[in-house]
């Protein structure tokens, strides 16, 4: 494994090397200037020029491409042009919060969707398959920011069970913050599991067919042991893939839900940066991110391979 | 790599009640701790005395901008800074004391003499001289600073004639705007104003102090003990940033929030039905179309269609739920030479302006129009769309982010576009301040000699004349139709029923009062 | 996969999913090419409509397609009859009531699903097909086929919702704006797909005897191999069609979607969310429609699937 990882490491500075050109070159062909978002709705065009001077947007774009990446070795991510503030501190004072999100609602992604996706493969009666598999095709279609709202006005105003807005730590209190998580994880996750659920039932009923399933069957093997075993063993790579795939979403792009539970997250401040051209943010958000999706990557394949014994680590 | 998956029924069964139990016993509730400390100690008085205050903002904080009025800083800028004067309820001619206790103008207008409060300090200790008064104007004059006032404070001369005196010397009349400008230029400490912009030292001088500040986040703001007026009754102030309409309203009825600013009015009258909220006032604006007197819209006959075809009173119900006023002039109502028989001097004739189109030739002619993305101007643009389309136009819509918004409306680049001004004072005060309106560096693109003229003839008019001067201009302005008043509205935020004394005063809200009913 | 919100349904959705290096993917008898003898694949996908799964599904898209296209001859009003009764409850004149505006919802959703289809329709494809290209450009030239590769991974790592704004900011808000963004969003998850595909398929007999034989690598990979990869991408492709939506609902929030008066599923939702208590057929109209997208591409993608893997 050890090899495998030090074989792609080439290949993982290049794909950073690349991003981190179109980061920066991407939010700069947006037409409009952040020198005008900071300068306020009536300003002129001398204090907008004077402010664009002060924000060193006016330095020739090789020079301050480098004077980024230089600092991106050394810590300094750059200083966010809107706030005023070093762009690390702001990512920092939000990262507990996308982690935490992201964590609970990946083990609800997991949990979920691939316990759907049993039940809907191993479905012996019809009708239990058509109940599982109308449920998923339901959250198929749930648009994310319906789902949250219904849950917020289930179970935070008809019902007063759980907090709908705002956040407190995992790490500062539990047993509260955790309450504060679930709503958030449950509707960024539930409907997301649709998709890998539906992969793992495909692959179960595919698997079902194979001749080494024949096999067991005729050497008498109880049809539970051959469920789990066998068939599932077999099924759940393309999930492992999807879940990879998907855990890159769920800290980059889980936007909707924190903006209607009101929690402080990554995804809020991409969004507000991409809004206002707040170059600096931006770029750092979009090397964070693909990073974290290519060693996502690697993960995946590394689990693939425990999983699936004819998977070798290319 | 022989592992076997395990995922037995029963085992998940095992870990699901785990968790459920967890939940369930010996842990808090997080909605009844939410309430519970939403739920402060209740006193005999109306008034009870402490509490937190939490206030919703659609914007973070914008730090860089406390020399203008902004949305993202309604909520907490005049609890920590202070203006010489505040005007509160539009009251532009008898503003109420705040850093100057008196002001004496000249017999000519031209130079008003201010007698700044004793015993006021700035939460870093420091006594407030006039030297920290004509530092700020100065400031404020400066290129790379954000300020509301710069076009009136070029023409004025700030000078400390005294200790705790200033004189401030204009070659315009001062008194139709003196009050604005003092009140939406507050007072900095020019010792930390260096480190104001990335929020490492806010201090100002007012009746709260800056505890904690997470910048694109929340600010905990603390009474100020050491206030030179009454302590104010609540303990502290929380602004947290909750960008989303919905999710605004979501806080406030899980009683997370006490105050909501910034969310749309639709989402806010969802619930101000209900008697345990309420709608606060907070500052006026209009929400004006203005066209781009090219191409087709160069006939003013085109602009006056324009103008009859636009339903205002709809775009009031179903934009504004019916809280704007639809007079179809720009200026406030409360101002003194307020022209109030020109309202609604264009009536709504949607067949008489097809009829103007059709003659001066321009059906079918396209008319784009640029807007910021935001929920309320591109419900009004839906509106205007259908209007137009009526009446045989063809609109079509220019959706911006606020980087290229603000840049081409700045660089007079903005083609027809619909916007959101505040509007903080009198018609000379607005026609010196106001993008739409002014002379320099405007934002419309309409211009002529009599319309410069007759601007000028309001700047220059003294109190006598200043109706008369605004009459003529707005007779003017509606005869060309360049600047199209759809509404003017004042801001509406969201309350709970129990927050008492929320005023808000030009720059927002004043806390000096403010409390929670018990 | 997704470059916007998080979103149900990844490209991977129904169908095995390689990884990148090698295939966790159901194997077929080595060196025997899925194409079956006599028929070919049009025989296959025919008999996959014939199963009741296959028939309901294509009735189901028929139907709604149907729908969309003679909106204009069903509401010959179009979508923007503005009048003063907003938010109106159903009744007789409307039968999901009215909007925020006076306008018809269920007029506006029959336009919302033209809106959506002409978006769908056009770029899922387009999607698919240029993304394809791009995961069997390995099998021209090595260096071509991982270049592509790391091209799909930068677009893929890429914070969704930012590549959309993005994309939209700098085209200019409207149709083509969400054409592209959709496009560029589902490279990624087809393009992995389709290499995963190849790298099972090279190594096949047939292939490295029509290698042998002097066939040139281009016209193998059009000929050979891509008819044995296209069914799960054929099935991606099924549930990137509700992703697509979703793409376009998350820019709507941000303001950026199509631009109004142009209706559109996502937008209405989005809108309607707002109302879900005093108006609940303003999200029920949409919702249902969108609840019948997906349900048709289910059917038919899990319809093909099974026509896939039956040998």
């Amino acid at each position: 494994m050890i090899r495998f990882l030090v074989r792609r490491i080439p290949s993982v500075a290049l794909v950073l090397v690349a991003t981190s050109v179109i980061a920066f070159l991407l939010p700069r062909l947006v037409p409009g200037d952040p020198a005008a978002v900071v300068a306020g709705p009536d300003a002129t065009p001398e204090t907008i020029a004077a402010i664009r001077t002060e924000l060193g947007l006016d330095r020739p774009l090789v020079t301050q491409y480098l004077d980024w990446v230089r600092g991106l070795f050394t810590g300094d991510l750059g200083q966010s042009l809107q706030y005023n503030r070093p762009v690390s501190e702001l990512i920092g004072d939000r990262l507990a919060s996308t982690v935490e999100l992201a964590v609970l609602a990946g083990i609800f992604l997991v949990v979920f969707g691939i316990g759907l996706g049993i039940l809907a493969g191993s479905a012996r009666s019809r009708w239990a398959r058509v109940l599982v598999e109308g449920t998923n095709t339901g959250l198929l279609a749930a648009p994310p920011f319906l789902v949250g709202l219904l849950f917020i006005l289930l179970f935070g105003v008809a019902f007063r069970v759980l907090p709908i807005s705002g956040e407190i730590s995992v790490l500062e209190n539990p047993s509260i913050g955790i309450q504060y998580l679930l709503l958030p994880a449950l509707a960024l996750a539930l409907p997301m599991s649709a998709g890998v659920a539906r992969l793992v039932q495909t692959r179960m009923l595919a698997v079902r067919q194979e001749d080494f399933i024949d096999l067991a069957v005729s050497k008498g093997v109880s049809p539970r042991r051959i469920d789990v075993r066998h068939v599932l063993r077999n099924s759940l790579g393309p999930a492992v893939v999807a879940i990879g795939i998907r855990f890159g979403d769920l800290l980059a792009g889980a936007v909707v839900i924190e903006a209607i539970f009101a929690r402080n997250g990554l995804g809020q401040l991409a969004v507000s940066g991409a809004q206002s051209s707040d170059y600096t943010v931006v770029q750092v958000l979009i090397v964070g991110a693909v990073f974290i999706a290519v060693v996502g990557q690697l993960l995946t394949e590394i689990v693939l391979a425990a999983l699936d014994p004819r998977v070798r680590l290319g | 790599m022989n592992t076997t998956m395990n995922v037995s029924p029963r085992k998940a069964g095992i870990v699901a009640m785990a968790l459920a139990s967890v939940l369930v016993t010996g842990c808090q509730s997080a909605v009844q701790q939410a309430e519970d400390q939403a739920a402060a100690p209740s006193a005999a008085a109306s008034c009870q005395a402490g509490g937190t205050l939490t206030i919703a903002s659609s914007q973070p904080a914008l730090l860089n901008n406390v020399l203008a009025q902004s949305q993202a800083n309604l909520g907490w800028v005049r609890a920590v800074f202070e203006p010489l004067v505040n005007v509160v309820n539009g009251d532009y001619a008898d503003p109420q004391p705040a850093l100057a206790t008196e002001w004496a103008y000249a017999d000519d207008d031209r130079s008003v003499v201010l007698t700044l409060r004793d015993g006021v300090t700035f939460h870093s200790g420091r006594a407030l001289t006039a030297a920290d008064v004509v530092w700020t104007f100065q400031k404020a004059l400066e290129p790379a600073t954000t300020s509301d006032v710069k076009a009136i404070l070029a023409g004025w001369t700030v000078e400390a004639t005294g200790d705790m005196e200033v004189t401030i010397t204009s070659e315009s009349p001062l008194s139709p705007v003196l009050a604005s400008t003092l009140s939406l230029t507050p007072i900095l400490d020019s010792e930390t104003y260096d480190e104001l912009a990335s929020g490492a030292q806010i201090v100002g001088t007012g009746p709260f102090t800056v505890q904690s500040y997470t910048p694109g986040g929340d600010m905990v703001l603390v009474r100020n003990d050491a206030y030179w007026g009454e302590a104010a009754p609540l303990d502290e102030i929380v602004v947290t940033l909750i960008t989303d309409s919905t999710a605004q309203v979501s806080a406030i009825r899980s009683g997370r929030t006490q105050l909501s600013l910034g969310l749309t009015i639709q989402d806010a009258t969802t619930v101000s039905t209900d008697p345990q909220y309420q709608l606060v006032d907070t500052v006026f604006g209009a929400y004006p179309l203005v066209l781009d007197p090219s191409g087709p819209l160069a006939d003013v006959a085109v602009r006056k269609a324009i103008d009859m075809a636009i339903d205002r009173a709809r775009i009031n119900e179903q934009v504004f739920s019916g809280q704007g006023t639809t007079t179809g002039l720009y200026w406030s109502p409360t101002a003194e030479d307020y022209p109030a028989d020109l309202e609604n001097a264009v009536p709504y004739d949607p067949d008489a302006a097809r009829q103007m189109i059709e003659e001066a030739g321009a059906t079918g002619a396209a008319v784009p129009i640029t807007i910021l993305a935001t929920p309320v101007l591109q419900a009004e643009y839906e509106i205007i769309a259908n209007n137009l389309t009526a009446i045989g136009l063809v609109p079509s819509v220019n959706a911006l982010a606020s980087a290229d918004y603000q840049q081409r409306l700045a660089a007079g680049q903005g083609g027809t576009y619909l916007s959101l001004r505040g509007i903080n004072g009198g018609a000379s005060f607005a026609v010196q301040t106001n993008a739409d309106l002014r002379l320099a560096n405007p934002h419309r693109t309409f211009a002529s000699p009599e319309y410069t003229d007759l601007v000028t003839g309001v700047v220059q008019a003294g109190a006598d004349e200043s109706a008369d001067a605004v009459h003529a201009l707005t007779e003017y302005m509606i005869d060309q139709s360049f600047v199209l008043p759809m509404v003017t509205s004042t801001g509406k935020g969201l309350a709970t029923a129990d927050l008492v004394n929320a005023t808000f005063a030009l720059g927002g809200l004043v806390p000096t009062e403010t409390c929670l009913a018990q | 996969m997704t470059k916007a919100l998080p979103v149900p349904g990844s490209p991977s959705d129904g169908a095995p999913v390689p990884a990148v290096e090698d295939t966790a993917q159901q194997v077929p008898p080595a060196g025997r090419s899925r194409r079956p003898r006599g028929g070919g694949a049009w025989s296959r996908y025919a008999s996959a409509l014939r199963t009741p799964k296959g028939m309901a599904a294509a009735v189901l898209l028929v139907l709604l397609v149907a729908v969309a296209v003679l909106a204009p001859v069903i509401f010959p009003g179009g979508y923007d009859q503005q009048a003063r009764g907003a938010l109106q409850g159903p009744s007789g004149g409307h039968w999901l009531g009215t909007d925020e505006f006076g306008r018809d919802i269920l007029v506006r959703t029959v336009y919302g699903l033209r809106t959506d289809l002409s978006l769908i329709l056009t770029a899922v494809p387009v999607s698919l097909v240029i993304g394809t290209l791009l995961g069997l450009s390995g099998y021209l030239s090595k260096p071509l086929g991982a270049v592509t590769q790391r091209i799909l991974d930068i677009i893929l790592g890429f914070p969704g919702l930012i590549l959309g704004i993005m994309i939209v900011l700098v085209i200019g808000t409207g149709w083509l704006a969400l054409f592209m963004a959709i496009v560029i969003a589902g490279l990624p998850g087809f393009g992995r797909m389709a290499r995963g595909g190849l790298l099972s398929e090279q190594q096949r007999e047939y292939v490295l005897a029509a290698r042998v034989l002097g066939v040139k690598r281009s016209t193998i990979m059009v000929r050979h191999i891509l008819p044995n990869v296209v069914d799960p991408l054929l099935v991606q492709a099924s549930v990137f069609m509700v992703v697509a939506i979703f793409i376009e609902a998350g820019l709507s929030i941000v303001g950026l979607g199509i631009n109004p008066p142009n209706p559109s599923l996502g937008a209405m939702l989005n809108v309607g969310a707002r109302y879900v208590q005093s108006l609940p057929s303003y999200v029920i109209g949409p919702g249902a429609v969108l609840l019948l997208l997906a349900l048709a591409f289910t059917l038919l993608s899990d319809a093909l699937n099974q026509a896939a893997t039956r040998r």
